[in-house]
């Protein structure tokens, strides 16, 4: 399970609105137009994250899954974890503590690594997380 | 040393002694054992058989006391296990007969365990723990109690008696056990059936999927057919032969057992598809078992049948009968759609798939949200005909 295709890390900023969004998009289109692209987005500086930054992230999934290649999520700031989770577009990621564990998940499967499957407790799968 | 075991399936257990359960028989899914059930790609059964050979056991017996006719029962039949159907009531009795038959054949030691529990325990340092401690009978203890896992000593046959016309409870002479650092579901609830295929994609068990890893951590096995617009967030596991339908979303530790379909748009996330099982168009199944025309919610606690073809069904069994059915759904889809259009045209406007509505292909957004909503339209239907 060895890839010798290039992984980008990006950083998104702090404020993520209709602007921005556009603005990152812009960056990092010539990356997802990319053949099989393999992204990570660091989201550990977001702050602020609206519709429009949730939309923009579902463009990017689409457009690597249109080139069988794949965008995972690291570093998820709090702001940020409680937007994906509202929106339940959490769900579309893998999400890495880190970005490095992201970026090295692309060569194999790092189940450790992979932040915790909600609801996902030793013994008690489905507990609720508002419970935990 | 000649080594035997008698596997044990189907027992019925009696559910006082597990007060808590709400989801449904203790051990059991729609009749079946839950040792009997598929976990990503074989039943548990196997996991434990294999684990047995490898340890160099030479012959494994297993008497099933679960009814035969039960579908899966028959796939978990292998050439390489004794198997023998056996009534529930009779089955210790059998279990004493088909010890003396090893013992007879040569067996010195027989290690018979009820499935129940999915335990990895370690069989070499086990049989060397019971022969060091000269013990007759020697029971396995997990950190959380005692386990349904014996080793019996073929020249004692009374004492091995005793253990087995006692289901496993009680040992004629109380010997020292041995303590088990292995792996250990107790597999009593669909919750912990759930644990052991996510312990298995996180590593924690021995258990691997079985297919082929085409991206760090999705497998997927021969014959499965995933659309390239559906999105697969690992672990997830796709089972030999099923079938996943654009626009769906198989997310977070899901596993979709042999010949299962996901219709359109459909999210799966931390569920099992059992084997032959159809999920509908535009559903969200969300911590739960399905499988037979019955769900298993983890998180509601609660089990119930589905009637709704269009939400839960049954794939045929056999190929003949599934290319009968695709052959009759192409026939009959022309004048169906024509009667949907003059009769029910707002009603089918309603009941669309989201992602019917939007341009062909994976769709995130659809997924995050529009399916939401037409979730809970779907769940106030299947409550509305539970009643009825």
């Amino acid at each position: 399970m060895e890839t010798s295709r290039p992984v980008v890390v990006k950083r998104m900023p702090e404020r993520i609105d209709q602007r921005e969004a556009r603005k990152f998009f812009a960056d990092v289109q010539p990356f997802l137009t990319a053949d099989r692209p393999q992204l990570v987005f660091d989201l550990s500086q977001v702050k602020q994250l609206d519709a429009a930054g949730v939309e923009m992230l579902m463009r990017c999934v689409a457009e690597v899954m249109k080139r069988d290649g794949d965008l995972k999520l690291a570093s998820l700031s709090r702001q940020s974890a409680i937007v994906l989770e509202l929106t339940r577009t959490d769900r579309l990621f893998e999400i890495y503590a880190s970005s490095t564990e992201a970026a090295r998940s692309f060569s194999g499967f790092l189940p450790n690594a992979m932040q915790s499957i909600p609801g996902y407790q030793q013994g008690r799968p489905g507990a609720s997380k508002l419970a935990a | 040393m000649d080594v035997r075991a008698i596997v044990l399936t189907g027992v019925e257990v009696d559910s006082n002694d597990h007060p808590a359960l709400v989801t449904g028989s203790p051990e059991i899914f729609s009749g079946i054992p839950f040792a009997l059930l598929p976990v990503l790609g074989r039943p548990v059964l196997h996991y434990v058989a294999d684990r047995l050979k490898s340890a160099g056991v030479d012959s494994i017996s297993v008497l099933n006391a679960a009814d035969s006719s039960l579908p899966l029962i028959e796939e978990a039949r292998r050439s390489d296990l004794c198997w023998k159907d056996v009534p529930a009531v009779q089955l210790w009795r059998t279990a004493e007969e088909e010890f003396d038959e090893l013992v007879q054949a040569g067996a010195e030691m027989v290690i018979v365990l009820r499935l129940g529990s999915y335990a990895e325990v370690e069989i070499d340092p086990l049989l060397q723990y019971h022969l060091d401690q000269r013990n007759h009978t020697t029971q396995v203890f997990a950190a959380d109690g005692p386990l349904d896992f014996f080793v019996l000593c073929g020249s004692r046959r009374t004492d091995a008696r005793f253990v087995l016309r006692h289901r496993l409870a009680k040992m004629r002479v109380q010997t020292q056990s041995y303590q088990t650092y292995g792996y250990v579901n107790r597999l009593q609830t669909v919750g912990d059936l759930r644990r052991l295929t996510l312990d298995s994609f996180l590593g924690k068990t021995s258990i691997q999927p079985q297919g082929k890893q085409i991206r760090p951590g999705i497998w997927v096995a021969e014959g499965a057919r995933v659309n390239r617009h559906v999105r697969l967030v690992a672990p997830c596991y796709i089972g030999s032969h099923a079938l996943v339908r654009t626009g769906s979303l198989i997310t977070r530790g899901s596993s979709l057992e042999h010949h299962s379909v996901v219709d359109r748009g459909t999210v799966v996330e931390a569920s099992t598809l059992l084997p032959l099982s159809y999920l509908g168009a535009g559903l969200d199944l969300v911590h739960s078992v399905v499988g037979f025309k019955r769900m298993a919610s983890i998180r509601h606690s609660a089990q119930l049948e589905i009637e709704d073809a269009s939400l839960v069904s049954l794939v045929p069994s056999t190929s003949a009968l599934r290319m009968l059915d695709h052959a009759m759904n192409l026939v009959t889809f022309l004048p169906r759609e024509i009667f949907s259009s003059i009769f029910s045209k707002r009603k089918l406007r309603k009941s669309q798939p989201a992602l019917e509505r939007t341009t062909p292909g994976f769709a995130g957004n659809a997924v995050a949200q529009t399916v939401t909503q037409e979730r809970q339209q779907l769940t106030a239907g299947v409550v509305a005909r539970i009643r009825e």
